[in-house]
């Protein structure tokens, strides 16, 4: 029994990770329409800013601010550039945009921070003992990652929910003609799910890099489990997002304990589909009506 | 509405055709591949690439080699890698080359994929036409590629990944530069075996070649030291970071003693989950990819103190070992702006190797006479490696010597990886060997001392 | 009959086949030799691979509208089936490559039966879990005394018949090239006649509107697995030509990063179309040529260091290429064409590519038009 609810701590631990990495693609997914799958090399080279920061001032919050401010200049550059080009194409296509942004920033990463992993600095109430809960022990880091999860989650829903701003970047996102019709200036809101969703990302990536540590491919692995986890809860949905991601470690951790560390994957990504198969928007992804 | 039987037709129909084509050509039916080049005679070979002075003029020599440069995780290897073996190369033409004949490095991006690597490969030996490979990394980028370079007599020389494969059976051509890993696992088994007799021994593998290699032989080093110890086994895949699950079950499966094959940022989180996470204050003894500098900066310099580790190399940052410091020096002058660390020190040690193979070859420079040479290096001092390396024709690995390292030192400037023990050596497979005699002019060439 | 046989098309057809014929021996000749090589043979093999490969996606993706990530899941089980058939049952090359297709191409079409209830981005993460999944089941214990666990499976490389290579002096290059490029011109006249039968319209009427298919009597659920099914089917036979290539394949040999560009090489060369897969196909071949022939004729290249910064040249060229041709080679080709005065009747694909439906922007906007 300790050992079930040991495993079920350590997996919502690894699941916080999944989660705040699917906060960002949730954001971004909910205010372009797109699948971002650049969001995890995003974060990865923000992070690398974010520590050459911290080597010239070496106090985490600054470096933090100052990275969050490059990373909103970086999510409208992006938006600007690569992405307003393919924006009235085929559908398609800003997904192979953002899969080519994989190769350009993996490449200039490992060309301007080489590729061996470097330790990151955690804030330092992150630091020190684990915190027990009954049998079960999980690091002050996890927890810190599952607060900002929730902190993230309820500034998303707050923003979409309640200002103006909010409601116009939805109202574009799920008809651009009518956006536009309305008077939103609806390129200013992509650029701005842009710079949002990179701000996110940033902070998912400065969180996770003491425990992924910093390198070119840290996000790599990780961003496959948060796009399971961000499907699992519905990939418009802020709560989804969390809730994919915890029952993603949790599955993974719990398959790796009673069927075999070498086959837990397959089971989470099983466990994931058969839910999908009842509910195919996710858990929380509302259904879509499709008239003709 | 379309019928399904129309559809079925056709595709049977294309079948058929495509069918008879290869039946009327008579199939593919002769007997297994591999070429056969053992006994110091290289395969008949007919085509582009194949001859004996491929790649060879009077003031040149085409040195291939394949790494991983764009499109992967292991480009964090390929391009330092690249970078050390361009060094040392580039200072030995800016000394004269050997025997007047310049070396010219073409490096191939095997993308750490087969089908990639096969491409490259080819490329390089049929197009580029080099002399030879040396130092190609990654169990899968070789495993597509040196099936095709043996039947092609082409030297495939110094494999930087430790898989048996490569050398048993023994191939005239191909040698290989890293432990064995299974002979690395088995050291650190009988270390083990011995130190912890009857304790649990938990074994956290990667799930690949490598691990399942590594796992293999500290069970056998167990045996050799004729302990008796329970183990457990957990595994990751590459794409998994965070072992912290995995560290977990193997505390919860009561294991008293951690022995880790994998790669460094699982190693390090391994380490430091346990220490910090779990509280957990167990001894670790971890394979020697991961005897680095970097290892303990992110583990965590205190987490990982204690921590056993072996290698067959020295550390880069150990000046006082001359070969080191020769290292340092020539990376300063012809590759300024690189990190030096124990990757790029890797690269400099094989293209060292391959020089020292060149110069014991002599002026007459063929492929077969180059094998031989390799066949016969004696004792061979490497340039950053920790024994001397003896070859022969039933031996072609290079490395297999292993010293004991122990992480010491609390911060980043006390840090280092401090050798104890003797340097094991009782898995040289080449234990006497007469030194061959060296080609005329051989003291004249440029090499760094 | 015999106008059939005059029309410039045919001539054109017939010139391309005899190139085709041609092409292994072409380097024998003066001129030819400075530019083509068994190298190149062997990469125009490899082309005739992608081309099978790539055809099948595009009759997934471009044709019926889902969306697939996870290609080259199938590539490998066509590949593993073709190895465990060649290797431990000992079946000749040509059974074990049609039996590794049809079974692949029964797995597809089960594995699409799930595949159903999903769409759009749902359906691509899913399907995107079939090759981060794959290598642990390759390697998993219980079935690794077939699939050979980490170490993958290695078989015996291919010989040319000595009566080929006795008459026609062919090498195992040539050999290979023949073997897969007439697979491929089979695979493509096959998939040539599916796109323009009645299988293919329903595919498209099912891209363009499930529910208007639906409402047409398109049983939408057969017509969805048999798109995947077929797609696994020259996904299979591909990886089993692979195989036979390389005569070797390991569970790491088709991974991620290979099933994504899959994608990507379909957008590149054109959606819908039967040219655009072997644009694909061609883009997919030399695109790593292309990028060393930058990397190595850049003006200051060395300065900026080009050579570690591949990775970024390629990524910059996918990106500039999809912003100025977005839909691929063969879309601008139509285009052009359809821009000519006179030209043929207008095009539906670029209605129908804007369609699809996958990772809309929301289908509520497919709802606005």
């Amino acid at each position: 029994m300790d050992q079930f609810i040991q495993q079920f701590a350590t997996g919502l631990s690894t699941g916080s990770l999944y989660a705040i990495i699917a906060l960002a693609l949730v954001l971004i997914y909910r205010s372009t329409g797109i699948v971002n799958f650049a969001q995890g090399e995003m974060a990865m080279f923000m992070t690398f800013t974010a520590w050459s920061v911290w080597n010239w001032d070496s106090n985490f919050w600054l470096a933090f601010f100052i990275t969050l401010i490059i990373a909103a200049a970086f999510g409208a550059l992006i938006e600007l550039v690569a992405l307003r080009p393919v924006e009235s194409g085929p559908v398609l296509n800003p997904i192979i945009v953002t899969i080519g942004l994989v190769l350009i920033l993996d490449s200039l990463a490992l060309r301007i921070w080489q590729g061996q992993p470097k330790p990151f600095p955690s804030p330092a109430m992150f630091k020190g003992a684990p915190l027990s809960i009954g049998p079960a022990d999980i690091s002050r880091t996890n927890v810190g990652v599952f607060c900002m999860s929730l902190l993230i989650m309820a500034l998303i829903y707050l923003f979409f929910n309640k200002t103006k701003v909010g409601l116009a970047m939805r109202a574009t996102a799920q008809d651009r003609v009518a956006g536009s019709l309305v008077g939103i200036r609806v390129g200013r809101m992509l650029a701005l799910g842009w710079v949002l969703s990179s701000m996110v990302g940033a902070v998912a990536g400065m969180l996770l890099a003491p425990t992924l540590f910093l390198s070119p491919t840290m996000m790599a692995g990780a961003l496959l489990f948060a796009f399971a986890a961000a499907v699992l809860g519905g990939l418009d949905s802020p709560v989804g997002a969390i809730v994919g991601g915890l029952t993603m470690g949790v599955v993974q951790n719990m398959a790796g304990t009673y069927i075999g560390s070498n086959i837990d994957i397959t089971v989470a990504f099983v466990v994931i589909i058969a839910i999908l198969l009842v509910r195919p928007r996710g858990l929380f992804g509302r259904k879509a009506i499709q008239r003709v | 509405m379309f019928k399904p039987s129309r559809l079925v037709l056709l595709v049977f129909a294309a079948f058929m055709v495509f069918g008879l084509s290869f039946v009327a050509c008579g199939g593919n039916d002769d007997e297994g591949g591999g070429g056969g080049g053992g006994g110091g005679k290289l395969p008949v070979c007919e085509g582009p690439g194949c001859g004996e002075t491929v790649g060879v003029t009077d003031t040149s020599v085409k040195i291939g080699t394949l790494l991983p440069m764009s499109n992967t995780t292991a480009t964090a290897w390929g391009v330092p890698l690249s970078q050390g073996m361009k060094a040392y190369f580039d200072y030995i033409n800016d000394n004269g080359g050997i025997y007047g004949r310049k070396l010219e490095l073409v490096v191939g991006d095997s993308q750490y994929t087969g089908p990639v690597a096969s491409e490259t490969a080819k490329k390089l030996t049929e197009q580029d036409k080099v002399f030879a490979f040396m130092g190609n990394l990654g169990t899968e980028a070789e495993l597509a590629v040196y099936t095709y370079l043996e039947e092609h007599g082409v030297p495939d020389m110094l494999i930087l990944t430790g898989d048996k494969t490569w050398v048993d059976p023994v191939a005239f051509s191909r040698s290989r530069f890293l432990v064995d890993y299974e002979v690395e696992g088995r050291i650190l088994g009988k270390a083990i075996g011995e130190k912890y007799d009857g304790k649990k021994l938990g074994i956290l593998a990667q799930n690949d070649t490598f691990g399942k290699d590594g796992e293999a032989g500290l069970k056998l080093g167990i045996e050799d030291a004729g302990a008796t110890m329970e183990t457990t086994t957990q595994y990751y895949d590459a794409t998994q970071t965070d072992v912290t699950a995995q560290m977990q079950r193997l505390k919860a499966d009561g294991a008293e003693v951690i022995g880790f094959y994998g790669m460094p940022a699982q190693a390090s989180g391994g380490i430091a989950a346990a220490r910090t996470t779990l509280s957990w204050d167990v001894p670790f003894y971890i394979t020697g990819v991961n005897a680095a500098q970097i290892v303990g900066a992110l583990a965590g310099w205190e987490n990982i103190q204690g921590t056993i580790s072996v290698s067959f190399g020295h550390q880069s940052n150990e000046t006082e070992v001359p070969g080191v410091q020769a290292y340092q020096d020539i990376s300063a002058k012809y590759s300024p702006g690189t990190q030096t660390n124990s990757i790029n020190l890797t690269g400099y040690s094989v293209a060292a190797a391959m020089v020292a193979v060149l110069i014991q070859t002599g002026p007459d420079l063929t492929r077969t006479n180059f094998l031989n040479a390799a066949e016969s290096i004696c004792k061979y001092e490497g340039q950053g490696t920790i024994a001397p390396i003896s070859m022969s024709p039933t031996d072609h690995a290079w490395n297999e010597a292993e010293v004991f390292v122990e992480a010491t030192g609390t911060t980043a400037d006390t840090f280092s990886w401090k050798p104890f023990g003797e340097v094991i050596t009782q898995y040289e497979t080449t234990k006497d060997c007469k030194a061959p005699t060296a080609p005329a002019d051989a003291d004249k060439q440029p090499h760094a001392k | 009959m015999v106008r059939v046989l005059l029309r410039p098309r045919t001539f054109v057809m017939a010139a391309g086949l005899a190139v085709l014929i041609a092409f292994p021996y072409l380097y024998r000749l003066p001129f030819f030799d400075n530019y083509l090589s068994d190298f190149r043979t062997f990469q125009a093999t490899r082309f005739a691979i992608w081309i099978i490969v790539l055809m099948g996606l595009n009759l997934l993706t471009g044709y019926s509208g889902q969306i697939s990530l996870g290609h080259a899941a199938f590539v490998a089980v066509g590949a593993y089936i073709a190895a465990i058939l060649m290797k431990d049952a000992g079946l000749p090359v040509f059974a074990a490559v049609l039996a590794a297709a049809l079974l692949t191409g029964l797995l597809g079409f089960l594995i699409g039966a799930p595949a159903l209830r999903l769409s759009g981005p749902y359906l691509a993460i899913a399907t995107l879990a079939l090759i981060i999944v794959l290598p642990q089941i390759l390697k998993h214990p219980s079935i690794d005394q077939w699939t050979g666990g980490v170490s993958g499976i290695r078989i015996s490389s291919p010989r040319v018949p000595a009566s080929m290579h006795n008459n026609l002096d062919m090498n195992t290059d040539q050999w290979l090239y023949y073997n897969c490029m007439l697979a491929a011109l089979i695979m493509t006249a096959m998939a040539w006649s599916v796109t323009r039968s009645r299988l293919g319209r329903a595919f498209i009427a099912l891209r363009d509107s499930e529910i208007g298919a639906q409402q047409m009597g398109i049983n939408v659920s057969l017509y969805k697995m048999t798109a995947f099914g077929l797609s696994s089917l020259y996904a299979g036979a591909g990886g089993a030509l692979y195989l036979y290539q390389q005569y070797y394949v390991g569970p790491t040999s088709f991974d991620i990063t290979f099933s994504l560009t899959l994608l990507i090489m379909i957008v590149l060369g054109g959606l819908a179309s039967i040219s655009g897969a072997v644009f694909a196909a061609l883009i997919f071949t030399v695109k790593d040529d292309l990028t060393n022939f930058i990397v190595a004729h850049i003006p200051f290249g060395e300065k900026i260091g080009i050579e570690s910064s591949r990775g970024a040249l390629f990524g910059l060229l996918l990106i500039v290429s999809i912003i100025f041709t977005p839909r691929g080679i063969a879309g601008n080709l139509r285009k052009q064409k359809e821009a000519r005065p006179g030209g043929p009747r207008k095009s539906r694909i670029a209605a129908l590519v804007n369609k699809i439906g996958l990772f809309s922007r929301k289908e509520a906007q497919a709802s606005s038009d």
